[in-house]
């Protein structure tokens, strides 16, 4: 089971903390037990970096530490926002799961 | 007897520093700014630094009355940038110089919609600046949602977003609050940086924050890193906070950074940032 997610239903660009806090604490409870998350970013164009980390980076983090109890998954990316997540991760030190 | 300062021809000069627009409540109740003699280029920071003076002293139940330029190229850019909003906001054509107008920002909404519309004009509108376009939408973002979330005061914070051709093509943005300002919301983390201008620089590295959460602080390194990944000459930020200046320049992946003592205590924080094209 996955639960899949289109963020470009909030506009082709994301941006702010509270906006991606906003999202991840609506995401937690309609993800919850669904055994994972999909985050399909097709059709966006940019994001901010603090989006980012509050919503992908810190959801992955969550995940590793099982305080969700799904994994999370990107798909449908631009290199420029694969490239903001990417750094983001790394900054958190989690990982996604592999969005096959 | 009234309040009168004349901003002469170079008064947008100096990066948009110069000249001094007092927010004190000791003024009179009647302030005049003659903006006559401007004339080209107006920068966004005394664009965005006239705002605040204007919408601070109404609020505060002042009479505030702006000349307008006499220079019809001024005047036009004068009005596009929306300076006095009474005096009337055109928008900005294509050609035209004006990316992103004086908009104030209270919430977090209006800082996405910002940054939304500044790549919009960068990438569709000015081919000449497009691929800085997600740089600028990087540096809105990151700038605007950092001086909503600490420099929270009753104004909110002010952004407005230039195109400039002299010397070199570039965007220029400037960012303004009448917040705490970085010197003292950093202190309050790191009591230890009394000096305001190496409480900036301090500020902007990576994982220091006066929030206290380890993963913040990291909203400047974002804002050079995605300029470091566009296709840009140079990139150029100066922030004034309190008594302190700090400028980093990243010239072909090269930093550079210089601390000085501000000219003067300056309430709040002000970023200038320049993406300068190859």
């Amino acid at each position: 089971m996955a639960y899949r997610y289109a963020l470009a239903e909030h506009g082709l660009t994301l941006a702010t903390r509270p906006f991606g806090r906003e999202l991840r604490d609506d995401l937690v409870e309609r993800a919850a037990g669904e055994g994972r998350l999909e985050l399909d970013f097709s059709g966006v164009l940019s994001v901010s970096h603090s989006f980012v980390d509050e919503l992908v980076a810190r959801l992955a983090q969550e995940s590793q530490a099982g305080a969700v109890d799904f994994e999370v998954a990107v798909l449908g990316t631009t290199p420029e926002v694969d490239a903001v997540i990417r750094r983001a991760l790394g900054r958190r030190e989690a990982q996604l799961a592999q969005a096959a | 007897m009234d309040w009168v300062r004349r901003v002469g021809a170079a008064g947008a000069s100096d990066g948009g520093w110069k000249g001094d627009f007092p927010l004190s409540h000791e003024l009179p109740d009647q302030l005049i700014v003659d903006c006559g003699a401007l004339r080209l280029p107006i920068l966004p920071m005394f664009a965005v630094r006239l705002r605040v003076f204007v919408e601070w002293h109404r609020c505060e139940g002042r009479q505030v009355e702006i000349l307008a330029p006499e220079d019809r190229g001024a005047m036009e850019v004068f009005r596009q940038l929306a300076i006095d909003p009474r005096i009337g906001h055109e928008e900005s054509q294509g050609g035209e110089d004006t990316i992103l107008p004086v908009t104030g920002l209270t919430d977090h909404n209006a800082v996405e919609t910002a940054a939304e519309r500044t790549r919009e004009i960068l990438e569709y509108q000015l081919p000449d600046v497009s691929p800085l376009g997600q740089a600028a939408f990087m540096a809105v973002a990151e700038l605007c949602d950092n001086a909503i979330d600490h420099g929270r005061n009753p104004l909110g914070a002010f952004v407005a977003v230039c195109r400039l051709a002299e010397p070199r093509r570039q965007v220029s943005l400037a960012i303004g609050d009448l917040g705490i300002g970085i010197p003292e919301h950093i202190r309050q983390r790191y009591p230890e940086w009394t000096d305001d201008g190496y409480a900036i620089a301090h500020a902007t590295q990576e994982h220091v924050t006066g929030t206290g959460d380890r993963h913040r602080g990291i909203g400047f390194s974002e804002v050079f890193e995605a300029a470091l990944t566009s296709s840009l000459h140079a990139a150029r930020m100066c922030i004034h906070s309190a008594s302190g200046f700090f400028r980093l320049q990243v010239v072909q992946e090269q930093r550079k950074q210089d601390v000085f003592p501000a000219a003067s205590f300056r309430r709040g924080t002000w970023i200038t940032y320049d993406l300068v094209s190859v």
